[in-house]
């Protein structure tokens, strides 16, 4: 077990290094952040001493060298317009996404798995219809209609949420969701169809014959077993999710990291771009990691050597 | 081959192909009439008229029969204008993806070791970034644009296409067909393009129609962002984002476009679960994006 942690934590250093370069090659060739920074009329040579305190006249290796160096330290530099360090304007959003995030995830499991197993055990009824039928719709809508179709009926004709910003608990609700409707859709139907092949199986027929309930066979027997797919799709998916919350976070005004990403894209503000999105990808690969192992616990016949 | 081509028809009896198909009615026929049937130019800005309401309702009127939004200009038109730039970003982003994703993944397959490693990797780095961000940052460098969101979208989402048609290379690598071909003197490019990648095919169409769920919602969620097609290109992305400023008072502005992105998404999603279960029965962990 340990052997198999550290052979993948070695397998994502590539993997992390690669993320840095693809970071450091994409927003370093947005524009130039020296012309943003400095008063409009300013001379070739202000713009040039810009250049030169930013780090921006050396040549790009030198300065992907310097980046890379830096970043393994945790050290994004300073923002370029608030002269605070990169990664603790992130760091402070992090906890606000983490929230979203994770709100959405229990909203998408807590409805999610009771429908999936309402719908695989009244096949083609009426209620699996209905709900397969809603999962399609959950996984077709785009989560910053959705958003404002909430806020409109919720927020703003009924008035029962708040519909921006983020505070206590009712400010959540909104969010996560828009955010967890979707992700909820998959759940649902990746779990129906799975608990479908499994009810079949020849131990679960078995544990029906003792005479066990409907409600243990089905709970303790057939769910766990038909769990392991959905726990892979929902690693695969917390990026989407981590994708999902900068629309979401923009929609609701959310205080979060993706709305930090979409406002320092607009501004150009290189180093909380860099950290932000090497935080994001650091997050979603560790959860990928975890997910990894989580298999072991479902799923005691996966070795790992 | 054969196998394949037979079985092709057969898609069309699906329901949910069908059912997929009446759902992207509306958009198609938007998309390929909009010239013709678009009661107003798209852009025509009238300052008289802006923030009028749906026709249906009392201060409507039936000029627009859909309303209008804060500089005038005719819902219904932009809603036309933009099916073209969603079906287009929808398939031509498919395309491309799928292009270069298949010739990634066939290589890989097919040659293995060094090139299979770091084609791999490689996909392992684009993996890690959640998607919408990597077509995010780039768009920020290249700025909005039809073809730079085409390029931006197809960029990000080869991983999968590299990955199923990777997975089925190596599936049939060793099979008789390909060592047959391999022992009459057939090119590697010659086995690839003409044996191997026909059997790929019928997982590759699945995929591919999901990925046009993702595309257009891609292309949306851009668009929303305002890195999408650009400000005077209507698009349905750009409408709910300017519609969302004016949510309190105008419903129509961010709702209707938003059905348009719906039906679409869900059509595709249909098409491709249909496909699916025709196709290829085992596949079923695909899933489509919204």
């Amino acid at each position: 077990m340990l052997r198999y942690v550290v052979k993948r934590l070695l397998l994502y250093i590539p993997t992390l290094l690669g993320v840095l370069a693809v970071v450091f090659i994409l927003t370093h060739v947005v524009g130039d952040p020296s012309v943003l920074l400095i008063q409009p009329g300013a001379s070739r040579e202000d713009l040039e001493h810009m250049r030169e305190i930013l780090g921006l006249d050396r040549p790009i290796w030198e300065q992907f060298w310097v980046f890379l160096r830096q970043a393994l330290q945790g050290d994004f530099g300073t923002s370029f317009w608030s002269d605070r360090a990169a990664m603790s304007i992130v760091m402070e959003r992090l906890p606000a996404t983490a929230e979203l995030a994770f709100a959405s995830l229990l909203v998408a499991l807590v409805l999610g798995i009771p429908a999936a197993i309402l719908a695989a055990l009244k096949r083609n009824s009426f209620l699996d219809l209905s709900i397969s039928t809603l999962s399609l719709f959950g996984i077709s809508m785009p989560s910053f209609w959705l958003g404002l179709m909430m806020m409109l009926v919720f927020g703003v004709w009924l008035q029962w949420l708040p519909i921006s910003g983020r505070g206590g608990f009712d400010h959540l609700i909104l969010p996560a969701v828009t955010l967890g409707v979707s992700m909820m859709a998959i759940v649902e139907r990746l779990l129906r169809t799975d608990l479908l092949d499994v009810l079949s199986e020849d131990y679960v027929r078995t544990a029906a014959a003792k005479g066990l309930t409907t409600r243990r066979v089905v709970l303790k027997h057939a769910l766990k077993n038909a769990l392991i797919p959905t726990v892979t799709m929902i690693g695969m998916q917390l990026g989407g999710l981590l994708g999902g919350a900068v629309v979401t976070e923009t929609v609701f005004g959310w205080p979060g990291l993706g709305r930090l990403v979409v406002k320092s894209i607009a501004d150009r503000d290189y180093p909380v771009v860099h950290c932000a999105v090497w935080i994001l990808a650091v997050v979603f690969i560790s959860i990928n990691l975890v997910v990894d192992l989580l298999y072991g616990i479902l799923d005691p016949r996966i070795r790992y050597d | 081959m054969t196998n394949r081509r037979t079985r092709m028809p057969s898609v069309f009896k699906s329901k949910m192909v069908i059912l997929g198909l009446v759902c992207l009615i509306v958009p198609v026929v938007f998309a390929a009439t909009a010239q013709f049937i678009a009661p107003h130019d798209p852009n025509a800005i009238h300052l008289k008229d802006r923030l009028t309401p749906p026709a249906w309702s009392r201060a409507g009127t039936s000029t627009y029969l859909l309303g209008t939004d804060s500089l005038g200009r005719d819902v219904l038109s932009r809603m036309m204008y933009g099916a073209q730039i969603s079906l287009l970003v929808g398939v031509t982003v498919v395309l491309c993806g799928g292009a270069l994703g298949i010739l990634v993944g066939v290589l890989s397959g097919y040659f293995g070791g060094a090139v299979d490693s770091l084609f791999m990797r490689l996909a392992d780095v684009f993996l890690a970034f959640p998607f919408l961000l990597l077509a995010l940052a780039i768009m920020a460098i290249l700025g909005p644009g039809l073809w730079k969101l085409i390029i931006a979208l197809a960029i990000t989402s080869w991983v999968p296409y590299a990955r199923v048609a990777r997975a089925k290379i190596l599936a049939i690598k060793q099979r008789e067909f390909v060592q047959a071909a391999r022992a009459i003197g057939g090119s590697s490019w010659h086995i690839m393009v003409r044996h191997m990648l026909p059997n790929t095919l019928s997982s590759l169409i699945v995929l591919a129609s999901f990925r046009v769920a993702s595309a257009i919602a891609g292309e949306a969620a851009l668009s929303f962002l305002g890195l999408g097609v650009g400000p005077n290109t209507p698009s349905w992305g750009s409408m709910l984002s300017e519609g969302r400023v004016y949510l309190t008072m105008c419903w129509w502005l961010a709702t209707l476009p938003g059905l348009l992105i719906v039906l679409s998404v869900l059509g595709s999603n249909l098409i491709g679960d249909g496909t699916r279960d025709v196709l290829d029965p085992k596949f079923r962990h695909v899933r489509g994006g919204g």
